[in-house]
């Protein structure tokens, strides 16, 4: 079906007895897999990372993180939420001066492919994706 | 609460700056059921990054396609499942915008 065919609508979320509740997150992972993208959004306490680094004047081997949510996105809605994301930040150059903004792109109908849940993705230690700890500078 | 580890994430700090830092990351006992989303919406306010996932039901946009077709007049608005709302800091927002990048880019 061709996307310029398609009717533009406005999409009201629906907030669930427990999917409207926020979960908070601190960092994230992403990860590609069978097609789909997963996002493990985590949360740890800068306390304990600065505690380490305070002690130690280096940085911990590990640290523990609790798993917030894990999110399965099919392929054209994480190419949507990146565009989101980077578009929220290109308005306002960079994060601190990004205060009060909206971003919300209508999906089209072609946009979506698959919908089955993938249980059990597998979760494997990789080392080319990582995140950033903004505050953190190496000694 | 699931005491056993579900990952040990290689973190890298930075690019000259880096610093390594592995976390292992524990899961719930729902936190690590994954969740699909085929929609998401994304919002700032006060410091932080809300993003709102969803999903909308394929009969619902086959329908619209059929609308289209037929040159009917489609709803104006549609409604669509909040799979789950996270909050993030500005930092993990950023981070996350640049790791789906870097994913997208990678994969063909």
């Amino acid at each position: 079906m061709n996307q310029s065919n398609l009717p533009k609508v406005k999409i009201k979320l629906q907030q669930g007895e427990q999917s409207g509740k926020p979960s908070y997150a601190n960092f994230t992972t992403a990860q590609h897999g069978q097609g789909k993208i997963v996002i493990d959004f985590g949360f740890f306490d800068p306390k304990l990372l600065q505690a380490f680094v305070n002690v130690d004047n280096k940085p911990p081997g590990v640290i523990d993180a609790h798993l917030s949510r894990r999110v399965v996105l099919s392929q054209k809605a994480a190419v949507q939420l990146a565009q989101q994301l980077s578009q929220l930040f290109t308005n306002h150059g960079d994060e601190k001066g990004l205060q009060s903004e909206s971003v919300m792109t209508d999906i089209l109908p072609s946009e979506i492919q698959d919908r089955s849940p993938e249980h059990g993705e597998s979760v494997s230690e990789n080392p080319s994706k990582g995140f950033r700890f903004p505050w953190f500078k190496k000694k | 609460m699931n005491s056993d580890p579900t990952a040990v994430r290689k973190a890298e700090v930075g690019s000259a700056n880096a610093l390594q830092v592995n976390i292992r990351m524990q899961s719930g006992e729902h936190t690590g059921q994954p969740i699909f989303s085929n929609l998401t919406s994304v919002q700032a306010s006060q410091g932080v990054v809300v993003i709102d996932f969803g999903f909308i039901e394929p009969q619902t946009i086959q329908a619209l396609g059929r609308l289209a077709q037929s040159g009917e007049k489609a709803p104006n608005t549609i409604s669509a499942k909040m799979s789950c709302r996270m909050v993030v800091s500005l930092e993990a927002a950023s981070q996350l915008a640049q790791q789906l990048s870097q994913l997208l880019v990678k994969k063909p």
